[in-house]
């Protein structure tokens, strides 16, 4: 039952490319529900941390479990958003075409989505108030614009747990505010959220916990409690990063 | 004349096989094709096709047979283990995909001059028919040849149409795809095996030394078209066709003209026409 309530418990965790390890010795538990900002240095490991979780890449030691489970048996529980510039977004597909691929897991070999795949994709990119540009070609699109179609493909697979790369790197304000909205819609529906992020500025407007990291963990908590200049010193140097409001 | 042509298109026994065979070819590579060009995997078809031509000589060496079906086997299994050597050496060193490809490109294709020198001093009755495999000769497109060319195309058009879903979005978004479960690796290693199939049905028509511009050309040129995946699979295909067939056709008509650059300039006569008028095009 405990393990239930947890959405992610990481132990000692190492992952290394080569001889050099890139998470070191990381270990959290992430109550679900929670909307989650993994934040830290450049080069502190958080895109493999997330790559970790996803297992798209193995782990040197330590134990992953997500609501319990091993990856590979709850799949179908998570959505994965990669970062917006890890695809070429000349590839020849409409924004409806991308949406889709949300339901793959879903079909199953062989099997190809059908009108009522097509109603729910329509449906996940209103959500994210992207249902006019449908019939777009993906390239065509802004930044932002093509952060909210992965974000409508990743809400097509309905999961439990969502796991977003830089969703707010080079979006703009429109969209930002677009993706926040429905990443606080999924925790009041008890979905659980974790977004790598770079602004410290919004956290404690967007988030409600937090995993502070460099290479290894520093603090994972509420935000207030890891928000603090002595926990902030040791993830960014001696550095004026960040300033608490008054 | 066009009438003889058109005539002889009917009637010559031989002419339609060397145009069934190169539809064939063109339809399959062009397909491929587009797969490849996505994955940013062009020169990979240059390296597999290169790289056939050591299994071709090692086949005819050990059996000493005319027959295609086994030669293009040899060949189908040295590209296989060319594609395997490049695969290997990015994975597990730091030479970079380029380098990579360069190097089994040139290593294995040396490896296939080498023994085919070989095979021609011993002087061999055989020997000129391993000639073709170098530039590619229609004209001498049997009928066996072409049941061949269909069963292995329908093959790869088949398996291709199965996996359309899959094989789309790992062309799009590889991370994605596994974080959904399907196992990446091996539908990597199926459609790097289909383009080394459509390159091997080629052989005989196109030649080891120009294949490659078969499976890109055709994509290149319908990206400048469309914006929908399977519309370009469709439009490459037909580009693909059109130039094996046409290119056949030329080279089959005048005399010494090898089939393989023949096909090379028509297709790179529709590349030419697509960037300048086709709606996508990439020149402003």
């Amino acid at each position: 039952m405990m393990n239930k309530a947890m959405a992610l418990e990481i132990q000692h965790l190492t992952v290394a490319y080569r001889d050099t390890p890139v998470v070191w010795d990381l270990s959290v538990a992430i109550p679900a529900g929670k909307l989650l900002a993994v934040v830290g240095p450049n080069g502190a490991g958080k895109t493999t941390l997330l790559k970790a979780i996803l297992g798209l890449i193995k782990p040197t030691a330590g134990t992953i479990s997500i609501f319990g489970k091993p990856v590979h048996q709850v799949r179908t529980a998570i959505a994965y958003v990669p970062q917006r510039m890890s695809v070429d977004w000349d590839f020849p597909a409409t924004v409806l075409d991308v949406v889709l691929m949300g339901c793959y897991a879903r079909l199953g070999w062989f099997r190809r989505a059908g009108a009522l795949e097509k109603g729910e994709a329509l449906a996940s990119l209103a959500q994210v108030e992207m249902e006019l540009f449908a019939n777009w070609h993906i390239s065509e699109l802004s930044g932002g614009q093509q952060q909210r179609v992965f974000l409508a493909r990743a809400l097509m697979q309905r999961a439990e747990l969502y796991i977003m790369d830089e969703p707010f790197a080079g979006v703009d304000i429109v969209s930002e505010k677009a993706i926040v909205q429905v990443l606080k819609g999924l925790r009041a529906e008890g979905k659980t959220v974790i977004v790598v992020h770079h602004d410290l500025q919004t956290l404690t407007e967007y988030f409600d916990w937090v995993i502070l990291m460099n290479v290894g963990t520093i603090a994972c908590g509420p935000v207030e409690q890891v928000l603090k200049p002595e926990f902030m010193c040791r993830a960014y140097g001696n550095r004026t990063i960040y300033q608490p409001h008054q | 004349m066009e009438i003889a042509l058109f005539t002889n298109l009917i009637n010559d026994y031989t002419l339609r096989t060397v145009v069934l065979g190169s539809a064939v070819l063109g339809i399959t590579a062009g397909a491929l094709g587009v797969f490849a060009l996505l994955r940013g995997q062009s020169l990979l078809g240059d390296a597999i096709s290169h790289a056939s031509l050591p299994g071709i000589a090692c086949a005819f060496l050990l059996t000493s047979t005319k027959n295609p079906a086994i030669l293009l086997c040899g060949g189908a299994i040295a590209g296989i283990i060319g594609s395997a050597c490049i695969l290997g050496i990015i994975r597990n060193t730091r030479i970079k995909n380029d380098a990579a490809l360069g190097i089994i490109l040139s290593v294995f294709f040396g490896i296939g001059l080498v023994l085919l020198t070989h095979i021609q001093k011993n002087g061999s009755s055989n020997q000129s028919i391993l000639n073709k495999f170098l530039f590619g000769n229609a004209s001498t497109l049997m009928h066996e040849d072409l049941i061949l060319m269909l069963i292995v195309g329908g093959v790869v058009l088949g398996l291709l149409t199965l996996f359309w879903k899959e094989c789309s979005l790992l062309a799009f978004d590889p991370s994605y795809l596994r974080s959904l479960g399907y196992p990446v690796v091996l539908l990597d290693a199926l459609l790097t095996l289909l383009t080394v199939l459509s390159i091997v049905i080629g052989l005989q028509t196109v030649g080891v030394v120009l294949m490659s511009s078969l499976l890109v050309a055709p994509a290149a040129a319908a990206r400048q078209w469309t914006k929908r995946l399977s519309h370009m699979v469709i439009l490459a295909a037909c580009f693909g066709a059109c130039a094996g067939v046409t290119g056949s056709l030329i080279s089959s008509c005048v005399t010494h003209l090898p089939t393989g650059p023949t096909i090379v300039v028509v297709v790179s006569v529709i590349v030419l026409i697509s960037l300048v008028f086709g709606p996508r095009r990439s020149f402003a």
